[in-house]
């Protein structure tokens, strides 16, 4: 039997759970191998250094922690606990399907939502084809060009919420003139996300700063002195700008 | 036909319950805390009380020899407890009680020394680092203090070597030898504490072994100088 063959048999051997003959074997193998005998007492003295080891005392009261653990986990719940914590076996069909209905109800009241807050009142209250823009300024855009915008077939925009700064005008204005306004609110850093052009209306849509509100204004009242202005106080830090000038 | 279906639906149940009721019976024969058992399953946590005072320190040993931190091995009792009790109505017998609370323990205290592993990125000894010398022998290379063989070591010193030895072993063979070696128990305990087949536990435990062996040679020197 040579030293590879006894390997596998060696813990069973230490262990003394070998069969009579094996152990025989590997009796005759140590007798007559150095490396192995040396091996099998090397680890027969690690056993021992290991089943020597002092005990380790536990905590004091660990008994009393240990149930105070257990009393506490036994004890019941709160009703809403007991509904909320209590784990219910689900199928997973079951709950694939009622994802789904979710997913989809969401989904559907998102629609409806987003079709509600559509600006679609603003087109329909139009006689004259509107020349529509959407999100056409911004500070990094430069100057708006009216003609461009025009020209751009952008057919709707995005708005309905309630301004917190109202703008209200008639007055005979030119272009060039709606090119200022437009042109100002982009240069105190504001967006102008809609406009509605036509025979009879500007309507114009930003969101502007709050703090610059006031600069707006004081602009508004030179260029339409006339102009009523209804102006939330306070309000948040980006607020909502509607200018509507009539045309006279 | 009816009759058929009747009793190919009433079979298997009666079967799965006679099973059931054999394990019980079978556990209770060989289960020396089976009526301690009986009365924690209505509920009796004095019962229950009987048997945390009987196996936690036996328990702290386990956890404490696979934790090398006794905070992490009061954490893994407790633990293993409050989930056995929480369990012990599903527990058939089909193991007896200690072999079925190492088993938790053992669990739990893996689960701490991963917990604490990851928070320090320590390095244990992976097996995977033993390299073959040149004449066939298998070392490990451990980064261990040479302690000179011939200076006497204090037994507390000793046990603290060979405890530090044991936590620096991969914790895949650790579990092996201190069911075998600490705690005593069977291969076929082991088998089914672990849930692995004897022959493994065997493997495991000649590396484990192997690998304690290498570690405390490195630190002691000739081990026969130390042994008890």
């Amino acid at each position: 039997m040579l030293c590879h063959d006894i390997q596998s048999q060696l813990t069973d051997y230490i262990d003394g759970t070998l069969d009579e003959s094996s152990q025989q074997q590997v009796d005759a193998h140590l007798a007559a191998c150095d490396g192995c005998r040396r091996y099998v007492s090397d680890i027969q003295a690690t056993i021992a250094l290991t089943r020597d080891l002092d005990e380790v005392e536990p905590p004091p009261f660990f008994t009393e922690r240990i149930m105070a653990q257990v009393r506490q986990s036994a004890r019941p719940r709160n009703w809403i606990f007991q509904i909320f914590l209590t784990p219910v076996r689900v199928p997973a069909g079951v709950l694939t399907a009622v994802c789904l209905i979710i997913v989809t109800l969401a989904g559907n009241t998102w629609y409806l939502q987003s079709k509600k807050t559509a600006p679609v009142q603003m087109v329909s209250e139009n006689t004259s084809p509107d020349i529509i823009f959407r999100d056409i300024g911004s500070p990094a855009s430069g100057p708006v060009d009216l003609e461009l915008l025009a020209n751009s077939g952008v057919t709707e925009i995005k708005t309905g919420k309630q301004p917190n700064l109202e703008i209200r005008a008639t007055v005979v204005i030119s272009d060039s003139e709606i090119s200022a306004i437009l042109n100002t609110l982009l240069t105190i850093g504001g967006h102008i996300d809609g406009i509605v052009s036509n025979a009879e209306k500007y309507r114009i849509s930003a969101i502007i700063y709050n703090d610059k509100k006031k600069n707006l204004i004081s602009y508004i009242r030179q260029v339409l002195p006339d102009a009523r202005i209804v102006e939330d106080l306070g309000g948040p830090k980006k607020i909502r700008v509607s200018i509507l000038i009539l045309k006279k | 036909m009816k009759r058929a279906s009747v009793a190919a639906f009433v079979l298997p149940v009666v079967i799965t319950m006679l099973t059931k009721l054999q394990k019980q019976k079978n556990a209770s024969f060989s289960d020396p805390d089976a009526k301690v058992l009986a009365a924690c399953r209505k509920g009796d946590m004095d019962a229950f009380e009987i048997l945390v005072k009987k196996y936690q320190k036996q328990m702290f040993q386990t956890a404490f020899r696979i934790t090398n931190n006794k905070e992490d091995a009061r954490d893994a009792v407790q633990d293993a407890f409050v989930s056995a009790f929480k369990s012990i109505k599903k527990f058939e017998g089909s193991s007896i009680f200690k072999t079925w609370i190492t088993t938790i323990v053992m669990n739990m205290s893996k689960n701490q020394v991963s917990k604490r592993m990851s928070k320090l990125n320590r390095n244990t000894v992976s097996f995977d680092d033993y390299k073959e010398t040149d004449d066939g022998e298998i070392k490990l290379n451990f980064a261990v203090d040479n302690v000179s063989a011939h200076q006497k070591m204090e037994r507390k010193q000793i046990c603290e070597q060979v405890q530090w030895c044991i936590s620096r072993i991969d914790l895949a063979f650790r579990d092996v030898l201190v069911l075998r070696d600490i705690q005593g128990f069977a291969y076929a305990e082991i088998a089914s504490i672990l849930k692995i087949p004897v022959g493994t536990v065997k493997s495991k435990l000649s590396r484990a072994r192997d690998g304690l062996k290498s570690c405390l040679a490195n630190a002691f020197g000739e081990l026969s100088r130390v042994m008890p």
